[in-house]
């Protein structure tokens, strides 16, 4: 017989490599000598499965084959030693008709067929819910999970349903003069969020049948307050899986027990398939790549850019070529994905092919990230264009990020994926657009922040917004008022979007009186704060306009400005900073850094 | 593979805040009552602590505890006859406002509807007001001696409303002179129909010597913002005369000599869910004066409400004038249409 296109195989494997969770792929990594190696062998195993099996395998198992080669147990991964091994594993995946890689990537040689069929059910489940209803994802994703527990025979209508029942449960509780749960400082604090678990809770056991006690807000009562107790529990406890700060409470075992609590796992309606395990498995490693380890955020070394994508070739300097459009459109999108797994990916294409709303809170602190090593790789001195390629100086960039942390080389992100090739194609056209608008005046940091879509309207609500998720990322919530003021100069550092940058100095802001509306601030004394921008007039990039809009560079903040917002001290601001940089800082210190010195 | 439109959503985030901006609107009808009565709640998901307190008559609130300008996480209000009051709608914006609409008509009492961060930020400037009160409920008062450095700012903070804004009074001193009052004298309880117009009327021809004398008085602070969109001095004077609450502006140095048509509407209110406004109206020295009305026992007297609108914000909405609950909007309309031009 005849094996597959060798280049199939690798196209192959590297899309399989693409979906692992940076942690996973260490792993994989740790077992041979760099990607290239790991490709190798993962061909060579593959092939050997389509010798043993001495049939073709069709196009649309690729995927499968060469997952099929690996090998995750325990601790250790690596590729199948033994052939035969392999190939039970490709036998197994190809029996589960059409099962999605994001859920043969977190599936177990000792799975059950049932455990696997209902954790495929959950993933397909909780990425329709997502496009169709406002839960909060966490909420969905437990009654994805619940309901395909329950193998019912419409998983999509009996998820809504739960999800219906569930809040208009919560809805009567929270109306009746029930006792509501006492807060959990701080996994929760407010208890409406319990109230609302317990309301799904009951909601699966009504649907599953086994809902034993009759009054269903008796119930509900109930379910909450065991709820609590597993909240209190988790204050208590040191978390196996730190979520943001280390010595935080244990929020993942939390959200463990209330996924076991919401599934009805004691009652036998599940046929022994938990929600619990499937809740697992489908949030595995995202808190952990998300907050915990952001080594791989702001990690671009700009010398190190092309690594993902193919040979560059230098560029001259010729504004008006499409060829210029093509590289550097390459060049963003190779930044922007470096170091990303297959979710965080497509939050970053979703945003820059411009179908992300604006205003919203999803995935801030992963774009803000990529797009801060981004502007860092496109920065250097002078007006002069230089591609991300060309400037192997930029170290020297303040912007630019811990030199201790260089991109991986062996990032597997694949240029032919369709979402790299979509962002690439979209980059390319505004960037050709802006050339033949106003050809030769712009150079690669101007056409870069022209390109890509705005994250916000107002920076003044994300700084508030961004503010109370800092807190929770960095454990400054609950009592104690020392540092009070932190997040708000955190998230006020952070929000810069393309081509913004903030200062550490004592600069104050450009006279509101050309072209701002402004708000007062908490500091009576200090000039009210720039809030919107009216009008034609655009500040010198040099001023210090925090209201600047989006697609217009430019400082938007310095210390000065920063402490006028809450009332401080340029050196309060800058005590409260060196305070928490001092400690080690956390999820969010790289992201406060200042632009410049 | 899939492309870059599936399994599209946000990712996964276990500890929403506030901000993240999800929302369950519930609507419970009363049980054992006649239909249209109910309650309207709107709660946000958030791990957040949180803190609730009953605002006013018919309304509970809840805050973060430690966010000074946090959305309300959960509001309760009364509805009847199938409406929310008329500030409340205003107050809970026009996205929120439609769901409430859906979960009121039912038959679903629930949905889940998702804020974007302008929203929760307009809703949040709404609120400022009660949010303060609320969250002033919450923590004693700061006398930590290490904190000298951040500075608390207590001060009032005025709500954004309708094109204007709006800021809450704390009646301490006058419930405490209210219910000082020989009983005789005490607040005169007037029926909720009827009494606005005769009031205006009567201020409107009446210079100061003319009015009862007054018993006892006092002032409060007003927001330097709301005040230099009112065109007033940064505060206003309450005085209890023959048993009746006044509340009295003076208009601020630059603008007196302004066209009374063009200073934007003051209006004055008990928060007690009625919303029976008073606009202040300047006497022949420009000095601004309404007669303000509670049902309330004087010794529970709600706080007052002032609010400052650019804009004829009581103007019948298109499709409203026909719906029962209205009269009373409807009886402002007039008050307003008087204004002396």
């Amino acid at each position: 017989m005849t094996l597959p296109d060798r280049a199939r195989l690798e196209a192959a494997a590297r899309r399989v490599l693409a979906q692992f969770d940076p942690d996973d792929l260490d792993r994989l990594l740790a077992s041979v000598h760099g990607l290239d190696e790991l490709i190798d062998k993962m061909v060579a195993r593959a092939e050997d499965v389509c010798r043993a099996l001495g049939a073709p395998v069709p196009l649309e198992h690729d995927d499968l084959l060469l997952l099929a080669t690996l090998t995750r147990q325990g601790g250790s991964a690596g590729v199948h030693v033994k052939n035969v091994h392999a190939v039970e594993s490709f036998k197994r995946l190809r029996s589960m008709h059409g099962i999605a890689i994001p859920v043969a990537l977190r599936i177990r040689q000792t799975d059950s067929s049932q455990l696997v069929a209902a954790l495929d059910t959950a993933y397909r489940l909780s990425v329709d819910l997502a496009s169709v209803r406002d839960e909060p994802p966490v909420f969905q994703v437990m009654i994805a999970a619940a309901a395909a527990a329950l193998r019912p025979a419409d998983p999509v209508a009996a998820a809504a349903a739960i999800l219906d029942r569930g809040a208009e449960l919560a809805g009567s509780y929270c109306a009746s003069s029930r006792p509501l749960p006492g807060p959990a400082l701080p996994v929760l604090g407010d208890p409406h969020f319990l109230v609302q678990l317990a309301g799904y809770a009951r909601a699966v056991r009504e649907r599953a049948g086994v809902a034993q006690i009759p009054d269903p807000l008796d119930h509900v009562e109930k379910l909450a307050s065991e709820l609590e107790r597993w909240a209190r529990r988790a204050m208590t406890r040191a978390p196996r899986y730190p979520v943001g700060h280390t010595d935080g409470p244990d929020v993942v075992g939390f959200f463990s027990e209330a996924a076991s609590l919401v599934g009805a796992e004691s009652t036998a309606a599940t046929g022994g398939v938990m929600t619990r395990e499937i809740f697992q498995r489908l949030t595995h490693g995202l808190q952990a790549s998300r907050v915990g380890h952001d080594k791989r955020l702001v990690s671009t070394d700009p010398g190190d850019l092309a690594a993902g994508s193919p040979v560059v070739d230098p560029i001259e300097p010729v504004l008006e070529t499409l060829g210029y459009a093509t590289e550097l459109a390459a060049q963003i999108v190779a930044v922007l994905s470096a170091g990303t797994t297959y979710d965080e990916r497509l939050a970053i294409a979703w945003w820059v092919c411009g179908r992300r709303a604006v205003d919203q809170t999803d995935d801030l602190r992963l774009l803000l990230s990529h797009l801060r090593g981004l502007m860092a790789a496109l920065d250097g001195p002078g007006p002069s264009m230089r591609l991300p390629a060309d400037s192997a100086d930029s170290a020297d960039s303040v912007d630019s990020v811990d030199p201790a942390d260089p991109v991986d080389p062996a990032d597997p992100v694949d240029p032919g994926a369709p979402e790299i090739r979509l962002m690439t194609l979209i980059l390319r056209k505004k960037i050709e657009a802006q050339l033949a608008l106003e050809p030769g005046r712009l150079g690669s940091r101007d056409l870069a922040t022209g390109a890509l879509p705005p994250l916000w309207t107002a920076r003044g609500p994300i700084i508030r917004a961004l503010a109370q998720r800092i807190k929770q990322d960095e454990g400054m919530d609950g009592p104690g008022k020392q540092r009070r003021h932190l997040p708000r100069i955190l998230a006020a550092r952070a929000a810069r979007g393309p081509g913004q940058f903030v200062l550490a100095t004592n600069g104050a802001q450009h006279d509101p009186g050309k072209g701002c509306v402004t708000v007062h601030t908490a500091n009576f004394d200090a000039p009210p704060r720039c809030d919107e921008r009216v009008g034609r007039w655009e500040p010198d990039v040099s001023l210090i306009c925090p209201a600047r809009p989006w697609g217009e560079a430019g400082c938007v903040d310095s210390d000065a400005t920063i402490g006028d917002l809450l009332d401080l001290t340029v050196g309060a601001v800058r005590a409260q900073l060196t305070h928490y940089t001092n400690d080690g800082g956390g999820p969010w210190l790289k992201l406060a850094q200042p632009s410049r010195p | 593979m899939t492309n870059p439109s599936d399994g599209g959503g946000p990712s996964l985030e276990l500890r929403p805040t506030a901000w993240d901006g999800y929302v369950r609107v519930d609507y419970i009808p009363e049980v054992g009552r006649r239909p249209e009565r109910g309650r309207l709640q709107v709660t946000f998901a958030t791990v957040e602590a949180t803190i609730a307190a009953d605002v006013r008559p018919g309304l509970r609130a809840g805050f973060v505890t430690d966010d000074p300008d946090g959305p309300p996480t959960f509001i309760q209000a009364s509805v009847s006859r199938g409406r929310l009051a008329d500030d409340l709608s205003e107050l809970l914006g026009a996205s929120i406002a439609a769901v409430a609409e859906q979960v009121v008509t039912g038959p679903g009492r629930s949905r889940w509807t998702r804020l974007n961060v302008g929203a929760v930020d307009s809703l949040s400037s709404a609120w400022a007001p009660y949010r303060d009160l609320v969250l002033a409920g919450a923590s004693p008062p700061d006398d930590d001696p290490d904190d000298g450095l951040d500075g608390p700012t207590p001060r009032p903070r005025a709500g954004t409303a309708d094109q204007g804004l709006w800021v809450l009074l704390v009646p301490d001193e006058l419930r405490r002179s209210m219910a000082d009052l020989p009983v005789s004298g005490g607040l005169a309880l007037l029926g909720s129909g009827g009494g606005e117009d005769r009031d205006d009327n009567d201020l409107d021809e009446l210079d100061e010597s003319e009015l009862p004398p007054v018993t006892v008085s006092g002032q409060w602070a007003v927001p330097p913002e709301l005040a230099e969109l009112a065109g007033i001095e940064p505060r206003l004077v309450w005085e209890i005369r023959a048993g009746r609450v006044h509340v009295v502006a003076r208009p601020a140095p630059s603008t007196t000599g302004q066209a009374v048509g063009t200073r934007p509407t003051a209006l004055v209110s008990f928060d007690d869910g009625a919303n029976r406004w008073q606009t202040l109206i300047p006497d022949a020295d420009g000095t601004l004066r309404a007669v303000i009305d509670s049902l309330a026992n004087p010794e529970r007297l709600p706080a007052v409400r002032l609010r400052v609108t650019t804009a004829d914000t009581n103007a019948p909405r298109p499709g409203s004038g026909d719906q029962p609950g209205r009269s009373r909007l409807h009886h402002d309309d007039e008050t307003e249409r008087h204004d002396p031009a």
